[in-house]
C-alpha cells in the first residue's frame, strides 16, 4: 500500500513539472511587456530608462532558465503575478471569485452524481426496459448536445417562458442584502445545465457497474437466502458498483472545468470562468495564463486523489 | 481500475475483450448473434434493441453522408451569399425567400447553416484524423518499445491530459489570432492523448499474442511487426476514439465560435451563429437564428456518437451488456 502511494505519487512529479514548463511556455508566449502593461503610454514615453531598469529588477532580461526558477519560485509562493488590466495580483482576483464557481460546480457535481447514480442503478435493475433504453439514449444526448446550447434552452424555456428562474446573475440587484433563497433561484438554472452535461458517464458507469456486480456470486448468494431486492441493490450491489466512479469523476474534471467556463458566461454568473472569459475580451494574459495553470494542477491533483482513493477503497489495485 | 483502463472502458474497449479479425469482417452479424445466445432476455426486446442501435448508426451515417454532401454543395445549392448584407431585410422572419430567416445585419441564415456545416465538419475530421497520427505513433512506440521509451510518453500524455483542452485553446487562440488551421492544430495537440492511450494498451496486449510472438521468432523486424500484425489490431478500437474525436473537436470548436474566438468573421460558423442568441431579445423572439444552428451542432455530434457506438458493437459483441 505504501509503496503503491509512493510510486503514485514519485510519477507526480514530472507531470508537475511538466504543468510548470508549459505554463512557462505560456507566459513567455503572451504579447506585451508586463512593465509597459502597467504604464500609462505618456509614463512610457516619458522615462525608457525607468522601463529599462524595472526590466531589470524584474530579471526580464536575465536568461530562460533563470526566469523559469524565478518564476516557479513565485507561483509556490502562492504569486501568480499581476493583471494587466486592473492592476491588482491574479492571485487576489482569483481568491475573489473563487468562492462563488466552487457553489456553481459542487451543486451541479452533486445533482449529477445523484441523479445519475438513480438512474444508472435503475436501468441495471431493469435491464433491456424502456427506462434501461431511455437512459442510455438520454445520456448520449446529453453528451452531445453543446453545454451553451442547453444552457440557451434552459433560459428560453425556464426564465423566459415559464418564468420560473432568473436569466442569469447571482442575485436580484433590488433585493437588500443576499437571502439563501434568492441565491438558491439563481444557482438552480445554471447548476441544473451543469449537471446535465456532467451526468451522461454516470450513468453509464454506475449501470455498467451494477450489471458486472450483479452476475457475481455473492449477490446470487444474497438472492437464495432471500435477502430484499432494495437491499440486494444498495447494499450488496450499489457499494461495489461504484468503486469506478471516482476514477470518472476525477477524469471528468477538465470537463467540469469547461463547462464552467460556457455556463458562467451564458447565465452571468460572477465566477472564475467569467473572470477567464473577461480576461480573454481584454487580453488580460497574465489572468488567463493564471486560470490555465491553475487548472492543469487541479487536475493533476485530483487524478492523484482518485487513484490514491481507489487504492484505498480496492484492495485490488494494491497489488 | 486505474485511469487507463478506465479510459479506456470509458470508449468502451477493454484490454483483454480484443477484436478478433473475423468479428471485425462479419460486423453486425455476428454480433447479432452472440447477442441471442449470452442473454437471455425477451426475444422481441432483443429485436427491437438491435433494429434500434443498428439503425441508429446506418441513420447517423446517412445524416453524416446528406451533410456532407451539402457541405461540399453549399456554393452550388445555397439560395444566397451566406455573407451579403441586406439592409430591407433583417432579422426577418422565415419566409419564402429566406426559409430560415435572416440575422441581425440581413443576412439568410439557411445559407450560413450550410456554410457551417463545413468548418464543423472539416474541424471534426482534421483534428481527429491528426490527433490519431499522433496518438498512434506514440501509442505505438510507447507499446512496441516499453522502457523509458513508455514512461516518458505516459507521462507527456499524463501533463497534457491535465490541461483542459478548451482552456488552453482559448488561450493559444487569443495569442495566435484565430485561424482555421490554428485551431484544427490546437485541438489535435491536445487530444492526440487519448488516441495515444487506446493503441498503447492494445499493441501491449497484442504483442504478447501467439502470432506476434511466432512472427519474431520466424526473424520478422520490428518495423515489419509493427506494420503488419499491430496495425490491423489497433484499427478497430482505434477507428472508434476517430468518431469519438472528432465530436469532441466539434463541440470544441463550436464552444470557442460561440466565446468569440472562433474562425474570423463573417465566415459563417454554427457556434457563432448561436453567439447570437446570447442577447435575450434574440432568444426570446428570434428563434430561427439559434435554434437550428444549435440542432444542427447536437445533431451531428449525436450522429458521429451513434457512428461510434455502432462501430464498437460491431467491432466486439463481447462488450455488449
Amino acid at each position: 500500500m505504501l509503496s503503491y502511494i509512493a510510486h503514485r505519487i514519485i510519477i507526480s512529479v514530472p507531470v508537475l513539472a511538466g504543468i510548470l514548463t508549459i505554463s512557462f511556455v505560456l507566459v513567455r508566449m503572451m504579447p506585451g511587456d508586463p512593465v509597459r502593461a502597467l504604464m500609462s503610454p505618456e509614463e512610457i514615453a516619458a522615462s525608457p530608462e525607468f522601463v529599462a531598469r524595472r526590466r531589470a529588477e524584474l530579471g526580464l532580461d536575465d536568461p530562460i532558465p533563470v526566469q523559469f526558477i524565478a518564476w516557479v519560485r513565485e507561483v509556490s509562493q502562492g504569486n501568480l503575478g499581476y493583471s494587466f488590466r486592473q492592476r491588482v495580483s491574479v492571485t487576489q482576483m482569483i481568491g475573489d471569485r473563487l468562492g462563488q464557481s466552487v457553489l456553481l460546480a459542487l451543486t451541479g457535481l452533486i445533482i449529477a452524481l445523484v441523479v445519475g447514480i438513480i438512474i444508472g442503478v435503475l436501468a441495471a435493475l431493469k435491464q433491456n426496459s424502456w427506462l434501461d433504453y431511455l437512459s442510455s439514449a438520454g445520456s448520449m444526448i446529453a453528451v452531445s448536445i453543446p453545454i451553451f446550447f442547453l444552457g440557451l434552452i434552459a433560459i428560453y424555456v425556464f426564465a423566459i417562458r415559464l418564468g420560473a428562474f432568473p436569466t442569469g446573475g447571482m442575485r436580484t440587484l433590488t433585493a437588500e442584502g443576499t437571502s439563501l433563497a434568492d441565491t438558491a433561484r439563481h444557482l438552480a438554472l445554471p447548476a441544473g445545465v451543469l449537471a446535465v452535461n456532467l451526468m451522461g458517464p454516470y450513468v453509464r458507469y454506475t449501470r455498467q457497474g451494477m450489471l458486472e456486480v450483479l452476475r457475481q456470486d455473492y449477490l446470487v448468494t444474497a438472492k437464495a437466502k432471500g435477502v430484499p431486492q432494495l437491499s440486494i441493490a444498495v447494499t450488496h450491489a450499489l457499494r461495489n458498483a461504484l468503486l469506478p466512479l471516482t476514477t470518472v469523476i476525477a477524469l471528468q474534471i477538465p470537463f467540469l472545468l469547461t463547462g464552467l467556463v460556457i455556463i458562467e458566461v451564458i447565465f452571468s454568473w460572477p465566477g472564475l470562468g467569467h473572470l477567464m472569459f473577461t480576461a480573454i475580451g481584454g487580453r488580460d494574459y497574465p489572468v488567463i495564463v493564471a486560470m490555465v495553470f491553475m487548472s492543469a494542477v487541479l487536475v493533476m491533483v485530483f487524478n492523484l486523489l482518485a487513484d490514491l482513493l481507489a487504492a484505498v477503497l480496492d484492495p485490488r489495485i494494491r497489488i | 481500475m486505474n485511469r487507463e483502463e478506465s479510459l479506456a472502458t470509458m470508449i468502451g474497449l477493454q484490454s483483454t475483450g480484443l477484436p478478433e479479425p473475423q468479428d471485425v469482417v462479419q460486423g453486425a452479424e455476428s454480433s447479432a448473434r452472440s447477442h441471442t445466445d449470452i442473454l437471455p432476455s425477451s426475444p422481441r426486446w432483443l429485436t427491437v434493441r438491435r433494429f434500434l442501435r443498428h439503425r441508429l448508426a446506418m441513420c447517423s451515417i446517412a445524416f453524416i453522408g446528406v451533410l456532407a454532401v451539402l457541405a461540399i454543395l453549399a456554393p452550388i445549392i445555397a439560395p444566397h451569399d451566406p455573407n451579403s448584407i441586406s439592409t430591407s431585410a433583417v432579422r426577418a422572419a422565415p419566409s419564402a425567400e429566406h426559409l430560415f430567416g435572416t440575422d441581425a445585419v440581413g443576412r439568410d441564415v439557411l445559407s450560413r447553416l450550410l456554410f457551417g456545416a463545413r468548418v464543423s465538419l472539416t474541424v471534426g475530421v482534421a483534428a481527429a484524423v491528426s490527433a490519431a497520427v499522433i496518438g498512434t505513433s506514440f501509442g505505438l512506440l510507447a507499446g512496441l518499445f516499453g522502457g523509458w521509451v513508455d514512461a516518458v510518453i505516459m507521462r507527456l500524455v499524463d501533463i497534457v491530459l491535465s490541461f483542459p483542452s478548451l482552456l488552453v485553446i482559448l488561450l493559444l487562440v487569443t495569442i495566435l489570432g484565430p485561424s482555421i488551421v490554428t485551431i484544427i492544430v490546437v485541438i489535435a495537440l491536445f487530444e492526440w492523448p487519448l488516441s495515444c492511450r487506446i493503441v498503447r494498451q492494445v499493441s501491449l496486449s497484442t504483442k504478447e499474442l501467439d502470432f506476434v510472438l511466432a512472427a519474431r521468432a520466424v526473424g520478422a523486424r520490428q518495423l515489419g511487426i509493427m506494420y503488419r500484425h499491430m496495425i490491423t489490431s489497433v484499427l478497430p478500437p482505434l477507428t472508434v476514439t476517430i468518431t469519438l474525436m472528432c465530436a469532441a473537436a466539434i463541440l470544441l470548436e463550436a464552444a470557442l465560435s460561440f466565446l468569440g474566438l472562433g474562425v474570423r468573421p463573417p465566415q459563417a460558423t454554427w457556434g457563432a451563429m448561436l453567439q447570437a442568441a446570447q442577447s435575450l431579445t434574440v432568444l426570446q423572439q428570434m428563434p430561427w437564428l439559434w435554434i437550428p444552428p444549435g440542432l444542427a451542432i447536437a445533431g451531428t455530434v449525436l450522429a458521429i456518437n451513434f457512428i461510434g457506438d455502432g462501430l464498437r458493437d460491431a467491432f466486439d459483441p463481447r462488450q455488449r451488456s
